[in-house]
């Protein structure tokens, strides 16, 4: 195989899409949920990504996570400080992040008008 | 039985970043390993859980390489590119700068599942007797193209190819891929559709060997020499 220019080999080109000035919406619960989850740190915000994979082909990331994200959208919303990656700012505009309280498949869910499809555990759209 | 067979119908797609092995893993059906040096095949399937393509996948330090077959590496393509999602991740179409060659029978001692480099010969040991060699450069143009001799393989060995029993009509439980679905790696894109197949005992369709007479003629996939690759329904052989 010629390895010898795998890694300088110039890779297919990509159509790559526009970051969208993302809108979201944070219900009540969710917001609540959050609140706790920040206690009293400072500086604290809730990561919204998505990766590739999941049953339906993209799959949520949300992580609390401190500081600045590098090329992501900072968000206020309510006073709970969100940051959405570029990347995948096309694919969660307009979306609402709720939390469902029960026993089974509940915590934070997203409820996302990008979604054609999304799978059984409310991880992972399409 | 030892013979070679060209196959300028497989091209080599490599998947560059430090998130490949993830990307690929998330979107296919088999468990990729991370230990540079394995080889396995996995199969890229659509939501219906319908195969896009199936592949080779080599582990490497700074990515995975997918071999896989031409007439559908595009599709591929277009099914992973808007995946990236700002993943270090590149795909690089290394086709035009290698070419691949099955061999059958050959005394080896690679593990099943390994691959290793020689100067710009990668091998890549996929079965007890098969080998892919995947060489740098073009192919030189004499080689062998043993279809006979390959198709009599497949058959013996219930093998499935690209574009006659691997289509985009067809699950992986229907064309003889059933290794290439991993039971507990997690969600990937049609996990949800052939899990519930194998959980019911259904999947609808299966691949078989045998005799010509043995199936219906337009269940037929291969033929030669009398021995036959059919894809049947599964109602049909119960």
């Amino acid at each position: 195989m010629d390895c010898g220019t795998c890694e300088s080999a110039p890779a297919t080109p990509v159509e790559e899409v526009a970051p969208v000035s993302v809108h979201l919406t944070i219900t009540d619960k969710a917001r609540s949920m959050l609140s706790d989850a920040f206690g009293d740190t400072e500086g604290q915000s809730l990561l919204v990504g998505v990766l590739s994979g999941g049953c339906s082909g993209y799959m949520y990331d949300l992580q609390i996570i401190e500081g600045t994200e590098p090329d992501c959208q900072n968000l206020n919303i309510e006073g709970i400080n969100v940051q959405v990656p570029n990347a995948s700012s096309h694919l969660l505009d307009g979306i609402e992040i709720d939390y469902v309280d029960r026993l089974m498949g509940g915590g934070f869910r997203i409820n996302n008008p990008n979604a054609g499809s999304t799978c059984g555990c409310g991880e992972s759209f399409g | 039985m030892s013979f070679t067979h060209a196959r300028d119908d497989i091209g080599v797609l490599y998947v560059r970043g430090s998130d490949a092995t993830a990307f690929v893993d998330g979107l296919s059906t088999n468990l990729i390993p991370t230990e540079p040096g394995r080889a396995v095949q996995t199969a890229f399937t659509d939501r219906a859980a319908k195969i896009i393509a199936a592949a080779v996948v080599l582990v490497r330090e700074e990515g995975v390489v997918l071999l896989v077959h031409r007439p559908v590496m595009q599709t591929l393509i277009d099914h992973l590119q808007p995946r990236r999602l700002g993943q270090d991740v590149a795909l690089v179409d290394l086709s035009e700068r290698n070419h691949v060659v099955y061999a059958i029978g050959r005394t080896t001692t690679l593990n099943i599942g390994t691959w290793e480099t020689q100067e710009s010969n990668t091998t890549v040991q996929l079965h007890q007797e098969l080998q892919v060699h995947v060489i740098a450069g073009p192919p030189p143009g004499d080689e062998a193209n043993n279809v006979e001799a390959w198709t009599a393989w497949r058959i013996q060995h219930r093998w499935p190819e690209h574009g006659v029993e691997i289509t985009p009509n067809h699950h992986p439980f229907a064309c003889g891929l059933e290794a290439l679905v991993h039971d507990n790696k997690g969600c990937y894109l049609g996990q949800e559709v052939l899990t519930r197949m194998k959980s019911r005992g259904k999947t609808g369709w299966i691949l078989m060997q045998g005799d010509v007479t043995d199936f219906p003629e337009q269940r037929l996939t291969t033929t030669h020499e009398g021995k036959a690759l059919a894809i049947v329904r599964t109602s049909e052989v119960q």
